[in-house]
């Protein structure tokens, strides 16, 4: 993992960015059994902020979402497969690449692939996106915002934020955990 | 004085004409009745009341509802957001073990 | 006079005032204690003001009142020693109102009289009350008021004639 997040931040390349409609993701779902749209940006980042423990320290989860812009996430999970078009990840996948994102994440398996993108600028991350691509599931998260090495380990590690899976009774994404940091 | 020389009933009258109520009078009056007056028949009293009812209605209680949505709104919010990085750790640790099970696959026998 | 606004009843305490004062002031002869029960009878009639449906109405209302509670306090007042009336100063003179030897002597005489009979006379010639409306206030028959002013009258007569009253 650390050589994954070393990975990450060897990765710097600056370039303007400019809006993607993360709505266009949206038509991915039609077909879903379970959605998860999530758009956290302006007011109520800083909302979802305030409800964090309120600890100054940088290092912290509070510290780390207080430097975002914007939190957006598509999750679909289907009941078969082939119920949603892989082309329909193209518009992103080419718009990350012409604003200047990095793809330093890009693993392919059989009819899935995850890529992770970076967007960096003056040596620092500025955005983080993770497109997942499995026959039944699809799921898209853009970060808009600065992020420190630490904040991805948070990311991927254990800063008090829940593993988020599809329960299998239940008809929503519930965290298996609440507890912050 | 004999009456038989006067009307007595002339006399009567005048004697007992009405005599000019105490000063202040008519005053106390009104000040007893003020006192005594229940709240809701004490027309001062009573828009007091409904004023400070509207102001109650008007102004406390919007504010109230407004804190409790926006706790609401933040308590959704702060939801939203937990289960939005709780998604983007799954992704970041699965991409993450399969990095490692090819590497693992990939590394030469000793 | 359904739902008496509050000026309306200042007006009436300002229309009925000295007429309530009087006649309270004439049958008791004590000025604070007119003067209190006066008072009463106008916060009687405040509480009651929805009942009250005119002026003349309120006017009526307040000579009735003003009259049972000036036979209460008497009612009070005989189980209670006070200063004898002819001890209780003139209430003209306490009022520096100049009043004639005469109107003076005829006051003290119908203090003098029994309690219907002095309210009788007071309410037929201070208020200038037939003996009809008399009767209905005090409650009893025209026959009884009409024999009382009589009689009232008589010995008024009698008493003037006996003691010839000089200026």
């Amino acid at each position: 993992m650390k050589t994954t997040l070393i990975f990450l931040f060897t990765a710097l390349t600056a370039f303007a960015q400019q809006g993607f409609d993360i709505k266009s993701l949206d038509r991915l779902g039609t077909n879903a059994k379970e959605s998860t749209n999530i758009t956290l940006e302006g007011d109520t980042l800083k909302l979802a902020s305030s409800m964090l423990a309120n600890n100054k320290d940088p290092a912290s989860l509070k510290g780390m979402v207080d430097k975002l812009h914007g939190i957006y996430v598509r999750s679909f999970e289907f009941e078969e497969t082939g119920k949603y078009n892989q082309a329909d990840l193209e518009p992103l996948k080419t718009w990350l690449g012409n604003q200047g994102w990095t793809r330093i994440v890009d693993v392919k398996e059989k009819k899935e692939f995850t890529q992770i993108w970076l967007h960096t600028a003056e040596g620092k991350a500025r955005g983080l996106a993770v497109i997942a691509a499995e026959p039944k599931q699809v799921t898209v998260v853009y970060i808009d915002g600065a992020l420190s090495m630490e904040d991805i380990g948070k990311l991927s590690g254990n800063f008090g934020i829940p593993d988020m899976t599809f329960k299998n009774d239940g008809k929503k994404l519930k965290p298996e955990s609440k507890k912050e940091e | 004085m004999n009456p038989d020389e006067f009307d007595l009933e002339d006399q009567l009258r005048q004697a007992l004409q009405p005599k000019r109520a105490p000063a202040g009078f008519a005053s106390k009056v009104m000040a007893r009745t003020r006192a005594k007056q229940p709240w809701h028949q004490n027309w001062n009293g009573a828009i007091t009341l409904a004023m400070v009812a509207g102001l109650v209605m008007a102004v406390v209680i919007p504010v109230t509802l407004a804190s409790r949505r926006q706790e609401d709104r933040a308590i959704e919010a702060r939801n939203q957001l937990i289960t939005a990085l709780g998604i983007t750790k799954i992704q970041i640790r699965q991409v993450n073990e399969k990095i490692s099970q090819r590497i693992k696959r990939n590394r030469p026998a000793l | 006079m359904h739902d008496v606004s509050r000026q309306s009843f200042e007006q009436i305490v300002a229309d009925n005032q000295s007429r309530v004062y009087s006649l309270a002031l004439h049958y008791l002869r004590d000025h604070p204690t007119a003067e209190e029960i006066s008072q009463d009878v106008f916060l009687q009639l405040f509480r009651d003001l929805p009942r009250i449906e005119s002026s003349a109405h309120a006017r009526w209302w307040l000579r009735r009142a003003v009259c049972h509670r000036c036979f209460d306090e008497t009612r009070k007042r005989k189980h209670r020693p006070r200063p004898g009336l002819e001890a209780v100063p003139e209430p003209a003179a306490l009022n520096r109102e100049v009043d004639s030897f005469l109107n003076d002597r005829l006051r003290r005489l119908i203090a003098d009289l029994p309690d219907h009979a002095r309210m009788t006379m007071i309410l037929r010639y201070q208020e200038d009350m037939d003996p009809a409306e008399i009767a209905e206030i005090m409650k009893v028959p025209v026959s009884t008021v009409k024999s009382q002013l009589h009689r009232s009258l008589a010995v008024l007569r009698g008493k003037l004639k006996k003691q010839e009253v000089c200026r």
